[in-house]
């Protein structure tokens, strides 16, 4: 895949500041919108230049201003419009929604343990319990007791099996589809085997309090392309 | 490609649904998704579809993750698991609907009653 160098970048960020006003979120998004515009067309074997003047022809200045018409209107639209006349093309939706059905088993959205538990440290800013140090905190606690079985909340692949007495003590990476990674800390033993797959549900380990860790607990990460979101936005059942 | 008034109110569906299928997804990629899946009979427009994933993260269905590639910064967007549910039955909803348009406007397809 082609990434524009910088000064393709500048001058694609130049003519998108040129039509687009004040709000930023919607500023960043267009921005690697038509970056990627151009990457793409650049990869289908055109040159900066000519993928340049399509995106230019394709976003006109009216695009743009009818984008932050329609992004100022939305807040007070209704969603919903059934339009009887156009029932054929409706079923084309039918199949296009039926093609791309719900596939359940790959984010993780169960507990990683199968009772109940209480969350002794949440996500996000927290007092260390051993440092008593301010530091992000990139999974949630579970307080279990020691040899609680740990369960995958997603099919995956087992990635990585490791000890890390100073850290995370044994843990276990699963990786899922779609760039989610799960890991499980502080472990007293695992038993699965690094690159075998493993199904939703499926028990990988024992709870512990193995590395830095003030008592038997389970520390459980939610990772998205690398970056650590909150568990307890996913844990639905 | 389909009017915008058609599209309108299924956007949501669409969206949702694709995110349900896919996981993480960003904006661009949701567009050309959208394109392939349904031959180009489907276009959706950033004028649409920024604006409603806005809107979507807002109220929580949404959950946003940011990855930098040099200056840009790209914003992956996933479902939250009321999102997962929201996706469920929306597309259940829609296709219940498509059914009963079907029978409304084919009245020797319905099932005899
Ligand atoms: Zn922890």
């Amino acid at each position: 895949m082609t990434t524009l160098n910088n000064q393709q970048t500048e001058q694609v960020l130049g003519s998108l500041e040129a039509h687009i006003g004040g709000n930023r979120k919607l500023k960043n998004e267009m921005f690697d919108h038509w970056c990627t515009y151009v990457e793409t067309h650049m990869n289908n074997g055109a040159s900066f230049e000519q993928a340049y003047s399509k995106l230019k022809e394709e976003f006109g200045v009216n695009e743009l201003k009818s984008i932050e018409k329609t992004y100022l209107a939305y807040h007070q639209s209704s969603l919903w419009v059934g339009t009887l006349q156009r029932a054929g093309s409706m079923a084309a939706m039918l199949l296009f929604l039926v093609v791309a059905g719900v596939d359940a088993q790959k984010r993780p959205d169960i507990s990683p343990v199968f009772d109940q538990y209480i969350v002794s440290s949440a996500f996000g800013e927290q007092i260390h319990p051993i440092t008593n140090k301010e530091i992000h905190h990139n999974g949630i606690d579970l307080r279990v007791p020691l040899n609680t079985p740990v369960r995958s909340t997603a099919d995956g692949t087992v990635k990585t099996i490791k000890n890390s007495p100073k850290g995370h003590g044994l843990h276990i990476i699963i990786a899922h589809k779609d760039g989610y990674e799960t890991l499980y800390a502080n472990l007293s033993n695992v038993s699965v085997d690094a690159g075998q797959t493993v199904v939703k549900g499926e028990e990988i380990a024992r709870s512990g309090n193995s590395g830095i860790s003030s008592g038997p607990h389970l520390h459980y990460e939610i990772r998205l392309n690398q970056k650590p979101v909150n568990p307890k936005l996913y844990i639905s059942k | 490609m389909y009017s915008k008034e058609l599209l309108k109110g299924t956007l949501r569906t669409i969206v949702l649904k694709l995110l349900a299928e896919h996981g993480s997804m960003y904006g661009y990629e949701i567009t050309q998704k959208t394109k392939e899946l349904t031959s180009g009979k489907i276009v959706l427009t950033e004028g649409a579809l920024y604006p409603l994933l806005h809107k979507l993260e807002a109220e929580g269905y949404l959950v946003t993750n940011t990855k930098s590639i040099g200056k840009r910064i790209r914003k992956y967007y996933a479902l939250t698991p009321e999102g997962d549910e929201k996706a469920i039955s929306l597309s259940n909803e829609f296709a219940d609907f498509v059914q009963t348009v079907i029978y409304l406007l084919n009245p020797k397809l319905s099932p005899k009653s």
